[in-house]
């Protein structure tokens, strides 16, 4: 397990590795690795066991540098194809959480011919009529110095110790502090403006990938409905989908056991 | 001999807004439900402030500030180049500053350089330009992105100056606003532009860009004591850093202020507006209380190394909507002990102004006379008391203050 730098066209990026074997190309989210805090977590860790996990953070997060020049998902992912072009991957598997599976299904659709095996959970990304994507930055926005509302739209238990322990009312320390700050920022740059996390276009790209795909998302996501799920699982053309009981959008943070022996399976096959 | 500037701050905040306001509702910004607005209430309302201001000029104020504010009550001004042209009309001395458009919510920059060549033709060069980026709620209001914001602000000022002074037809190549012809009409009847203002909250990148430019930066925050000084410490030696020479009229900063015959009188007609201001109007702004959208990540757009400066800033009790703000004041004697609204007697509030300007040496000084639902007879009494019994003398002691202290604004005199 390390973490290290690593210069692509000049920018820093962050990056993550760890485990052994085929490497499959890991894109964070918020309510992740990268994103609420600067560690792996259980479902990495024992994802770990089974391939080699690199995990690059997206500009501006944990020692990233930020990106003045990224405006849209289309420029996150030009940045993302030079990260991998940097780590030598040509074809590679991707899984990517929350925004990093949004940007995982754009890597996808359009260089089908870079990406091997594809897995995304609670990703937003897709129009759906009548099923909008919950307003993440109002949540963080603290209501009477609190922000029980980001924590109930990305975990299940919005009270409970996982949620607690990632996005608590108190700031715990100043680098708790910067990485909250950083990843918002970060997913502002491309997420906020209209329309509002997601690509008006992708859903009528998404046949443009024709390897496999495993589609993963907690029942219970008050981010990216389940109607989002769905519309994934229509689009791409080999896929599985696997709705998980009872689990919120960090679906892979609540049951972390469950979701990677689901991704193992998937990516040994 | 230059005496301190006086400025007449209007917000035109909504006054209708029923009893139980604060109760029922988490935020007087963005999410607000304008269900609330009263239509038969609210009829001639814009007049009545428009006429308060006009009453400003009449009573001798340098001048008379608006600003833009979207979907709030706050400010019902979502455009305040309205009432500006309105006030062209209506007023023949004071400067009109508006402070600011927002360029980053606009499309395009050359609308603001063309409303605003307007104004200052239509008022015959009174125009004060100011520019901002916008905070939290407006990027909600206009779904801007704010990491973008800066970038926008001083690549659209920027142009929109450069429309002003150069010639064109002229070719703009920016990252933001690529622009194939600028070439406006009419140009600015002040040459070689208006006085150009920047409000910021004392983040050093926003005094830099300010001060190589040679701006007049305006402190937004509403908090005082200390904190003015020490920004205008730190904007002088910015704008030395930069080759430029910084005078107290290189500055403006907001202030609040209620005038009636006696202390008591004072607090005993402003509490009930000052009150509805603080509860309802700073309620999602300057509060902690409620959904606060000036501090949570992702919305504002201050940089990262703002941001750390603000997590190791020392503060009072803190939490996740920042440290204590104006909105907090508890009660009456709280919002005393702060400063941050001078309340009381002509000779009071002279004293305490005073001692202010004395303090921070700010030649520029944007007053707020209404607050929140201030019945329309008692807005104009304390400005016309401010007018007759606090202004002269301000004038006079100030002159001497800043002829004194800044000895380059002499030369500079003689220079013109």
């Amino acid at each position: 397990m390390s973490f290290r730098n690593l210069d692509v066209q000049g920018r820093n990026v962050h990056i993550f590795e760890s485990g052994s074997g085929k490497p499959v190309l890991y894109l964070h989210g918020v309510a992740d690795l990268h994103g609420a805090v600067d560690k792996p977590f259980e479902f990495h860790d024992s994802l770990a066991k089974k391939c080699n996990l690199i995990a690059p953070a997206h500009p501006g997060c944990v020692q990233s540098d930020e990106d003045e020049t990224i405006e849209s998902i289309d420029d996150l992912a030009f940045h993302t194809l030079e990260v991998m072009d940097a780590l030598g991957l040509d074809k590679v598997d991707i899984l990517g959480t929350c925004v990093g599976g949004w940007l995982a299904a754009e890597i996808a659709v359009r260089n089908p011919e870079r990406v091997n095996s594809l897995g995304i959970i609670g990703a937003p990304g897709l129009f759906v009529t009548g099923s909008p994507i919950g307003d993440l930055f109002m949540a963080v926005q603290p209501l009477n110095g609190g922000i029980a509302d980001l924590r109930s739209m990305l975990f299940s238990d919005g009270e409970g110790a996982l949620s607690q322990s990632l996005f608590g009312d108190e700031i715990k320390d100043k680098e708790q502090g910067m990485l909250r700050y950083k990843i918002f920022r970060c997913i502002a740059r491309f997420g906020f403006k209209p329309p509002y996390f997601y690509h008006p276009k992708l859903r009528n790209r998404l046949h443009r990938f024709k390897g496999r795909s495993l589609i993963v998302w907690g029942s219970e996501d008050k981010f990216v409905p389940t109607s989002h799920a769905t519309a994934y699982s229509e689009g791409f053309e080999n896929n599985t989908l696997a709705l998980i009981e009872g689990s919120g959008h960090a679906v892979h943070l609540e049951k972390p056991k469950l979701v990677a022996e689901k991704f193992s399976d998937f990516l040994t096959v | 001999m230059q005496p301190v500037r006086m400025f007449c701050w209007h917000f035109m905040a909504y006054p209708n807004l029923p009893k139980n306001f604060d109760e029922n509702h988490e935020s007087g910004w963005v999410t607000v439900p304008n269900s609330l607005w009263d239509n038969e209430k609210s009829r001639g309302l814009y007049q009545e402030y428009i006429d308060q201001l006009v009453y400003a000029d009449q009573l001798g104020f340098d001048g008379l500030v608006l600003n833009e504010h979207h979907q709030n009550i706050y400010g019902l001004m979502p455009s305040p180049n309205i009432i500006a042209s309105a006030l062209t009309q209506k007023t023949k001395n004071a400067k009109i500053v508006v402070l600011g458009n927002l360029p980053p919510l606009f499309l395009n920059p050359l609308r603001v350089a063309e409303e605003y060549a307007m104004i200052d033709n239509m008022s015959d060069g009174r125009l004060i330009a100011g520019f901002a980026v916008g905070g939290g709620p407006e990027s909600f209001n206009y779904n801007v992105p704010s990491p973008h914001g800066r970038r926008r602000l001083w690549e659209a000022v920027d142009l929109i100056v450069k429309s002003w002074t150069d010639d064109g037809p002229f070719l703009h190549e920016g990252p933001c606003y690529p622009m194939r012809y600028v070439n406006i009409w009419p140009k600015p009847q002040q040459q070689p532009h208006p006085e150009v203002w920047i409000p910021g909250s004392r983040s050093i990148e926003s005094m830099a860009e300010v001060a190589k430019r040679g701006y007049c930066y305006f402190l937004s925050s509403r908090s005082h004591g200390g904190g003015t000084r020490m920004a205008a410490r730190e904007f002088a030696k910015v704008m030395e850093e930069h080759g430029k020479v910084y005078t107290p009229f290189k500055m403006g900063v907001l202030l609040s202020v209620y005038v009636s015959e006696t202390d008591e009188q004072a607090r005993a007609e402003s509490e009930e507006g000052v009150f509805y201001f603080l509860r309802n109007c700073l309620k999602g702004h300057l509060r902690r209380e409620g959904r606060s959208m000036t501090f949570g990540p992702g919305v504002p757009s201050q940089s990262l190394k703002s941001w750390e400066a603000f997590l190791n800033a020392p503060r009072g009790p803190a939490n996740l909507s920042g440290g204590e703000m104006l909105g907090d004041a508890k009660d009456w004697e709280d919002l005393e002990t702060k400063n941050s609204i001078m309340v009381g007697s002509p000779e009071t509030v002279r004293k305490k102004l005073w001692e202010f300007v004395e303090d921070a040496k700010v030649g520029n000084l944007l007053i707020q006379f209404q607050f929140g639902n201030m019945k329309d007879e008692l807005a104009r009494k304390s400005m016309k008391l401010f007018a007759e019994e606090v202004m002269p003398v301000m004038r006079k002691d100030s002159a001497e203050l800043f002829s004194n202290e800044f000895p380059v604004l002499q030369e500079m005199e003689a220079a013109e």
